[in-house]
Parts: C-alpha cells; sequence; structure tokens
C-alpha cells in the first residue's frame, strides 16, 4: 500500500484548512476509513508518526484517530439494504449491489490551537 | 478548537486524473489502462493487440517501470508511439506523471492510448489516471486465488485477460474459480482467455466496441 502517500494528503488537507483557520498547532487528526479501502489502521498511524516531525505546525503529542467504517450494500436486486460482509447481497447472494459505504477515505475534521501550548 | 472538514482524501488523489479525462476527452482520445503483476504479459497481451488495432486506430502506449524502457523498445518495435514513464521506485502510476506522457504524445492525433501501469496487483488500483477502461491481466502460473486476495483490483476494472492459457496443464488454475470470483465482486464483465496471439481476436473486438460506443 501507499499509506504515507495517503497520508500526506491527509496532512496536505489539514495544513491548508489550519491555514484559514489562522490556527498555530493542530493536535489531533480523525479520519473516516472505509474498510474495503486496503488501508490500514496501523499503517496508517505508522506513516503519520514517521512523518510528523516534518511538519511543524503538528503538535509532537498529535494524535491520528482513525474510524473504520464498515461495508453497506444497496442490492439492486432485491432491495436489501444494510451491512454486509463483502459485496454479494446478504439477503438473495447477488452480486448486483451497490456500496454505500466502505469505500470512503475522509479527514473528517482536527481540533487546532491558535496560539503555543505551555 | 475544533474545526469540521469531511473533506475527501481520494478527491485530492484524483484530482490530476480528473483534468487528465478532460484533456483526453478534448482531444478525442480514449484510454485504457493495464494493471496486473509484473510477469503477468501485459507487454506481450499489447505485442499481440497492437497490430490487430493498428489497422483501423491512431494508437499510442505509456509505459509505466519502476526502471528501464525495455517495454518501451519492444512497442517501438511495433511501429506504435511509446513514452516511457521510470517511476524510479514508486509502485504506480499517478495522474500527475502520466499527464507528461499525454502531452509529450499530443502532436501525434491518437485516438486510442493504452497505458501500462507498474507490475503490481496492490497499489495502482487506488489511483485514477484519466482513463476511460480499466483492464487486468492474470496469468495462469501466478494462481487462481488471486482474484480474492487481490480484491480492490479486481473490483474496480471493467474486464478481464487470463493469460498463458496454454501452460493450463501444469498448474492448479481453476478457470472456473476465477470466473466465480471475478463475477461475485462485479457482475457482467467480460473475460478473455489468451494464450500468445490465441483469443487476442475477442479482445480486439471489445475494444473496437468501446472506441464506438464510448
Amino acid at each position: 500500500m501507499h499509506e504515507a502517500g495517503l497520508i500526506a494528503s491527509v496532512l496536505q488537507i489539514v495544513d491548508e484548512s489550519r491555514q484559514d483557520n489562522h490556527l498555530k498547532w493542530v493536535k489531533t487528526v480523525e479520519l473516516q476509513v472505509g474498510v474495503m479501502n486496503g488501508a490500514l489502521p496501523d499503517a496508517l498511524t505508522f506513516a503519520f508518526d514517521a512523518m510528523r516531525s516534518s511538519y511543524a505546525w503538528l503538535d509532537d503529542a498529535a494524535v491520528l484517530r482513525i474510524e473504520m467504517v464498515p461495508v453497506h450494500l444497496q442490492c439492486l436486486e432485491c432491495h436489501f439494504e444494510g451491512p454486509a460482509r463483502d459485496l454479494m447481497c446478504p439477503d438473495c447472494h447477488s452480486v448486483l449491489t451497490r456500496l454505500v459505504h466502505g469505500e470512503e477515505f475522509a479527514v473528517v475534521g482536527y481540533d487546532g490551537e491558535d496560539e503555543e501550548i505551555l | 478548537m475544533h474545526v469540521d472538514l469531511h473533506h475527501d482524501v481520494w478527491a485530492l488523489n484524483n484530482s490530476e486524473g480528473d483534468s487528465n479525462r478532460q484533456w483526453l476527452d478534448k482531444h478525442g482520445i480514449r484510454a485504457v489502462n493495464i494493471m496486473g503483476s509484473p510477469g503477468a504479459g501485459k507487454t506481450t497481451l499489447l505485442e499481440y493487440l497492437l497490430p490487430v488495432l493498428q489497422k483501423d486506430f491512431r494508437i499510442g502506449v505509456i509505459e509505466g517501470d519502476v526502471a528501464t524502457s525495455r517495454d518501451a523498445q519492444r512497442i517501438a518495435a511495433l511501429g506504435v508511439a511509446v513514452i516511457q514513464l521510470e517511476t524510479q521506485g514508486v509502485c504506480h502510476l499517478d495522474g500527475r506523471m502520466v499527464r507528461s506522457g499525454l502531452e509529450a504524445l499530443e502532436s501525434l492525433q491518437l485516438n486510442l492510448l493504452f497505458i501500462e501501469n507498474v507490475g503490481n496487483l496492490v497499489c495502482p488500483a487506488d489511483f485514477f489516471l484519466g482513463e476511460h477502461r480499466r483492464l487486468a491481466v492474470l496469468s495462469t502460473v501466478e494462481g487462481a486465488d488471486k482474484v480474492v486476495k487481490y480484491p480492490t483490483l479486481f473490483r474496480r476494472v471493467d474486464a478481464l485477460a487470463v493469460t498463458k492459457t496454454d501452460l493450463l496443464p501444469y498448474t492448479e488454475f481453476d478457470m472456473g474459480q476465477v470466473s466465480h470470483d471475478f463475477q461475485e465482486l462485479g457482475a457482467n464483465r467480460p473475460i478473455f482467455t489468451l494464450s500468445k496471439g490465441k483469443g487476442i481476436d475477442a479482445l480486439a473486438v471489445w475494444f473496437e466496441a468501446l472506441l464506438r460506443n464510448g
């Protein structure tokens, strides 16, 4: 995988917003990651920890919070809608389904400070 | 202070691909992203496919490799315009790299472009390059379990080419299993079976339909 590249994109998004909001420090970053992405939470955290020193605005104790989003399907045949293990409808076993949730990779938000923490 | 963002990270990763797509559409070029393991037969598939399609289309190829221009030399030997992108270690092509290849091919007035991605069953699946279609290439010697082991890639393609079928008698490769697993990840997608040039005509017909019907 390329978790480091994804985290670099995350930090770019947070940095732009942080500057817009005149925040000097960022203490937590919250992500929503669908399980179908194949991006592993441990690897994301590892990348975040490895890269934090390159971002002066990221607090030394900054935390990455990851909420994993399970698969949620809509079946185009039997109209089941709900949680599933994979892309097959758990009710009628059709593969003609639409993935409603499980593929997202989003920065939900972050906590920042506008002054240096004492 | 808490800031709510709800910013899609993929959108940032894919924005270069979106702009490539606009560029391709403006120039009347249909693009196909070919993905598969190292050694699956992606370049060999093109070596058999391009001469068939060359009669009717103006074709260009972008070759993505970690190192060397060997694949580009094989394509150039067919008389097809080719650009080699050497990623220097990066495991996939991204939209930005492909853009430089597109600009190099601009003056040729192509109408069909093949982008052969870096050999890898994981990372290329996550990067939209601007392509209109995606083709996965899987060889019989890799094993039938690859479809379920790398579902992200096999789910995000429009068709599958199974190569080296002449080696079926020497492998445990179960074509029925692959067909079932591929179908389970997304219905109504064709599977093409290839052994060197054998079977290439059916794949060529699929590409011709793609160009005609959009």
